[in-house]
């Protein structure tokens, strides 16, 4: 009998449900997947053959070397790469089964369920409310906004600093406050999976350590996926991570990240399956 | 690029005679004197151009006051005005705010927040640029034979020989004429918004326009803002365009106020016509002092919008840089 | 498959809250502003067919398009999408106000009719609370925001539907897009139109004038003479001139503001520059008439009051700060690598400008004296004012303390004074063929400096 590549694909992956499922019964649903995964830059192949199966209310980090493309496939995620004009995506990124680069689906209303926290906080020159209420505001809100400004920052762990001077820049902030806010920001538009590109990287320890806890209180109402550059970081926030490592193009000299690993963040800390992994987690390069 | 290859063998032999003979670099002090010279000449060009306009004409507004300029063009010097030239000036002025500010600074939003990388894209920005370049006279060719002849259309009331040749064909021209200036100036403030701001609007699910309106264009809105108000100094300064336009250059009837529309559909003169008009004028005709007194008012008005223009910058620069 | 509900819900997203069926009403201002837009999407028609005539058949044709184009837009497209474009762009969507569905087309002609008889009364009545004008009251219309309607219709559901997001939202992106394309375009079409009114008359000219009168001893257009070499070599000395004075002094302000100046010195001279190039020409044109010429040119030549010197030098004023700015950018495109390679080596500040800065430069300098030389072709009111150049008729001189005219003060004189152009036939004609010389000249310097623009780009 002819075996289609579909059915093999369809196969392997059903075993891997398997095995998942005998290993935690509890395992949930799968909210982001990306199969065969190529990104290119014009002509440059940024990364290539990505496979990752993100689940609901866990927190998956993306670790590795710089240039390792652990961001661009963030991007992926809540279609950011489109903002760049020569970034073409090839392969599969599906959300909740869609394919969020099939025909005519709108970018903008991923990016309402899949929100985003980037690398440097960049909060909008406005004030602390208007930043918070933005994202409602451009998704046609126009009641309850204090309420929802004022939830959002409970749950952004920022309300009781902010809440007396709403009104004052947002810039006035300091680096950790102004990440907050905008984990606030994200969080306002009620999104359902929370992407965080390297969030602590322009951070201080005790900042950070503030964000972190932040993580652990919410996952249990959103999925997030975080970038880190930083290992300790991955194997004190996360449920499962992802090891990227990048490969030299001999002609170019550019380099072209791909996926080496995937396991439960103990597994590949503790006993990784790939020689790469454990060299790069045991601090033997990157 | 190698940087060994630029430097040319002869600057190391300049260095090595230089540290053997060491002293005082007259040769540097020179220069550098000639260079502060060629600035200082600038300044000084402007110093006397700026005593001797007021040296001719400050008499005149102070002799004359509010008469000068609330007084009709007329054939004595004495008693001639610029009320007509100042309306036909704030009425081309209104003309580019309403014209050439939409519209080149949405042209500017175009070519850099829409625009795609391809030909039409690049004919189009090659294009502004060469307009910016066109002599102003061309533009009145412009203005003549196409803008008269759509005003002579537009306003069923005018006709003879005046036809056409209104405050409003006018006021059309000279908005063309800076709207290049405008979206160039525009274009740059908009490219100079930082990426992370976009980001941010993007994230969480704005559009492209919530996005250009809510966090580009306020962002951008100072250098915009600065390089309309330079397009509008160099408009209401124009005369060339105005001559092919048709503007009057001796008497003119005056039937309307200062802010009466319905001056579009009339004859007009603008300050610089005003200004060539009387500066041609015979020496002791008592015209140039009129002249100088008329150049004080321009001066006054255009100087104003560059220097808010370059204040507002400097301002915003000193923002930007977190001082 | 759906997303897994969430654990708080914005309040308002209910329609129960909203108080009003169809939706939140549109706030006024971006009513109006809609229909400003509207209005100017449909003037093009109304002036094309102004200048073809509206008892022409073209202008009649003209003036039915744009009758066609405003129902389009202003009727079907309204019961269609529930929008304008005006309206589209500003957010608002009109629908049945009982039920909130869309109008149907009889009942939006209605509307615009209504508005269009008593446009001020409506403008009155939209003080109503739900925003409901007399147009609308009439028609059953309400003009609700269409953004916060989305919302509340809008699905937490995750499918193929959901994520592809709702119809009026794109509509209004795309139509905003072509908005701001249609103002780029303006661009090409302005171009277009200045080709155009240049190269027709001018053709007259070329194919009906004389060969003999273009070779003589003066530009008189009125006299049926037509020595264009006179207004070239006029342009050619008042150009020459000028860079006399704005080659030196412009490229030596930029390199002491690039290479010298401190910051706080450079805030104070700079505004100098700034101010400069923001005289008008006309004044400069008095001063080079009333001062130029009396206390510089007189002073040293044998003179007349009108000299193409004087109205040179006025220009050279005038250009100083464009060859002082554009060169500045090309000196502070260097790399500051080069600088300090430079240095490291112990060469001299003068040595590392001359030597290193200068020829690294040189492509961006090199543009910047193009810029400056069309500018200066391209002066009109100087020359006319200083020169000469206002009269009638200009004579051959090669000889700069001599009165004389160019390219652009020449149609300025022409169109001035008397207001119907007389003469021979081709003396209107004759204002264009110079009008396209002078655009010819100066594009083509342009896209020369272009490329020694694009040059410096390449390099860094």
């Amino acid at each position: 009998m002819q075996i289609t590549k579909e059915q093999r694909v369809d196969e392997t992956s059903a075993m891997i449900d398997d095995i998942e499922v005998r290993e935690d019964p509890r395992a949930s649903e799968i909210v982001l997947e990306t199969r065969d995964l190529d990104v290119y830059y014009g002509a440059f192949r940024a990364v290539r053959d990505v496979g990752l199966r993100i689940r609901a209310n866990e927190i998956t980090a993306m670790i590795g070397p710089s240039g390792c493309g652990k961001s661009t496939v963030l991007r992926c995620f809540n279609r950011m790469n489109d903002l760049i004009e020569s970034a073409r995506v090839e392969g599969e990124v599906r959300y909740h089964d869609v394919d969020l680069y099939g025909d005519k689906i709108d970018a903008v209303e991923v990016r309402r369920r899949i929100g985003m926290v980037f690398q440097k906080p960049n909060p909008f020159p406005k004030s602390i409310f208007d930043n918070v209420a933005y994202g409602p505001r451009v998704a046609g809100q126009r009641r309850g906004l204090d309420d929802l400004v004022e939830r959002s920052l409970q749950r952004a762990a920022l309300w009781d600093e902010v809440k007396d001077r709403l009104k004052d820049s947002a810039l006035g902030l300091s680096g950790g406050q102004q990440q907050r806010l905008c984990i606030a920001r994200a969080l306002a538009v009620d999104p359902d999976v929370l992407l965080m590109d390297e969030p602590c990287s322009a951070l201080d320890p005790i900042a950070t350590g503030r964000i972190e806890e932040l993580m652990q209180e919410i996952k249990h109402d959103y999925t997030i996926v975080i970038v880190t550059h930083n290992m300790q970081q991955a194997a004190r926030v996360s449920d499962r991570t992802a090891f990227f490592t990048a490969e030299v193009n001999e002609e170019s000299d550019r380099r072209t990240g791909l996926l080496v690993e995937y396991d439960r963040t103990q597994n590949i800390f503790s006993n990784p399956s790939d020689g790469r992994t454990e060299a790069y987690v045991t601090g033997r390069f990157g | 690029m190698k940087l060994g290859t630029v430097l040319p063998d002869q600057t190391r032999k300049d260095v090595e005679r230089r540290l053997q003979r060491g002293g005082i670099d007259f040769g540097g002090f020179v220069f550098r004197l000639a260079l502060v010279s060629c600035l200082v000449f600038a300044l000084l060009v402007l110093l006397v151009l700026v005593a001797d306009v007021f040296d001719r004409g400050f008499g005149v507004l102070t002799d004359r006051g509010l008469d000068f300029l609330s007084a009709p063009l007329r054939t004595r010097a004495d008693e001639a005005g610029i009320f007509q030239s100042l309306r036909g000036t704030f009425w081309i002025g209104v003309f580019v705010v309403a014209l050439a500010f939409p519209f080149g600074i949405g042209a500017a939003i175009y070519l850099e927040e829409y625009a795609p990388d391809n030909r039409l894209t690049r004919l189009i920005d090659v294009n502004i640029r060469n307009l910016a370049g066109v002599p102003s006279v061309v533009y009145g060719i412009l203005g003549f034979s196409i803008f008269v002849k759509a005003a002579d259309g537009f306003f069923p009331g005018s006709v003879g020989d005046h036809a056409g040749k209104t405050t409003a064909a006018a006021g059309v021209t000279l908005a063309v004429l800076v709207l290049p200036i405008v979206i160039i100036t525009s274009a740059e403030a908009i490219r100079a918004v930082p990426r992370e701001i976009r980001e941010a609007s993007y994230g969480v699910g704005a559009t492209q326009w919530d996005t250009i309106r809510t966090n580009v264009l306020p962002y951008a809105a100072p250098g915009i803002l600065t390089g309309t108000l330079l397009s509008l100094a160099r408009a209401l300064g124009e005369a060339a365009p105005l001559i092919l336009v048709g503007a009057v250059q001796g008497r003119l009837g005056s039937r309307t106020g200062f802010f009466e529309p319905e001056q579009l559909s009339e004859q007009f003169t603008a300050m610089p016509i005003t200004i060539t008009d009387w500066a041609t004028k015979p020496a002791n005709s008592g015209f140039v002092e009129n002249t100088a007194a008329a150049i004080i008012v321009l001066l006054v008005v255009v100087l104003l919008a560059n220097a808010v223009a370059i204040l507002l910058r400097n301002r915003f620069e000193n923002k930007r840089a977190g001082r | 498959m759906t997303a897994t509900a969430t654990a708080h819900r914005p309040d308002g997203r209910s329609p129960a809250s909203s108080g009003i069926v169809a939706g939140f009403p549109a706030p006024v201002r971006g009513r109006i502003v809609g229909r400003l837009i509207d209005a100017v999407l449909a003037t093009p028609f109304y002036i094309a067919g102004s200048i073809a005539g509206f008892d022409s058949v073209a202008g009649a044709t003209i003036a039915a398009a744009g009758a066609a184009f405003v129902i389009w837009n202003q009727v079907w497209r309204v019961a269609r999408s529930g929008a304008s474009i005006g309206q589209s762009v500003l957010g608002i969507r009109l629908v049945d106000n009982a039920s909130g569905a869309p109008l149907p087309l009889w009942r939006c002609a209605v509307r615009e009719v209504v508005f269009l008889l008593l446009t001020v009364l409506t403008v009155v009545t939209l003080l109503r609370r739900d925003r409901r004008a007399l147009h609308d009251l009439i028609a059953g219309s309400f003009a609700s925001d269409a953004i916060a309607g989305d919302a509340l219709r809008s699905a937490r559901r995750v499918d193929d539907d959901t994520l592809r997001g709702l119809p009026g939202r794109r509509r209004r992106e795309s139509d905003i897009r072509a908005l701001f394309t249609g103002a780029a375009m303006l661009s090409l079409l302005i171009t277009a139109l200045i080709v155009f009114s240049l190269v027709a008359e001018a053709w007259t000219f070329v194919s009906n004038v004389e060969l003999g009168s273009l070779w003589g001893t003066q530009w008189a257009p009125r006299f049926g003479e037509y020595d264009i070499k006179t207004l070239i070599v006029g342009s050619l000395i008042v150009t020459a001139v000028a860079m006399v004075v704005a080659l030196p002094i412009g490229l030596g302000s930029a390199i002491y503001l690039s290479e010298y100046a401190r910051p706080r010195v450079r805030k104070v001279l700079k505004p100098v520059l700034e101010i400069l190039a923001g005289l008008p020409s006309v004044v400069v044109g008095f001063f080079a008439l009333r001062w130029i010429a009396p206390n510089v040119v007189q002073r040293f030549f044998d003179a007349g009051i009108f000299s193409l010197m004087a109205a040179g030098l006025g220009v050279g004023l005038l250009t100083i700060p464009l060859m002082a700015s554009i060169s500045e950018d090309a000196l502070t495109a260097v790399p500051r690598p080069l600088r300090e390679a430079s240095a490291g080596l112990g060469a001299r500040k003068k040595t590392t400008t001359s030597r290193v800065v200068l020829p690294a430069a040189v492509s961006g300098l090199v543009a910047a004296f193009i810029v400056t030389v069309s500018r200066a072709i391209g002066e009109t009111m100087v020359v006319f004012l200083a020169a000469g150049g206002g009269g009638n008729v200009a004579t051959f001189t090669a000889d700069p303390t001599e009165a004389g005219s160019t390219m652009t003060a020449a149609m300025a004189a022409q169109a001035s004074g008397t207001d119907a152009v007389v003469g021979e036939a081709l003396t209107f004609e004759s204002l264009f063929f110079v009008g396209l010389v002078l655009f010819l000249v100066t594009l083509g310097l342009n896209l020369l400096a272009d490329r020694f623009v694009r040059r410096v780009r390449q390099a860094y």
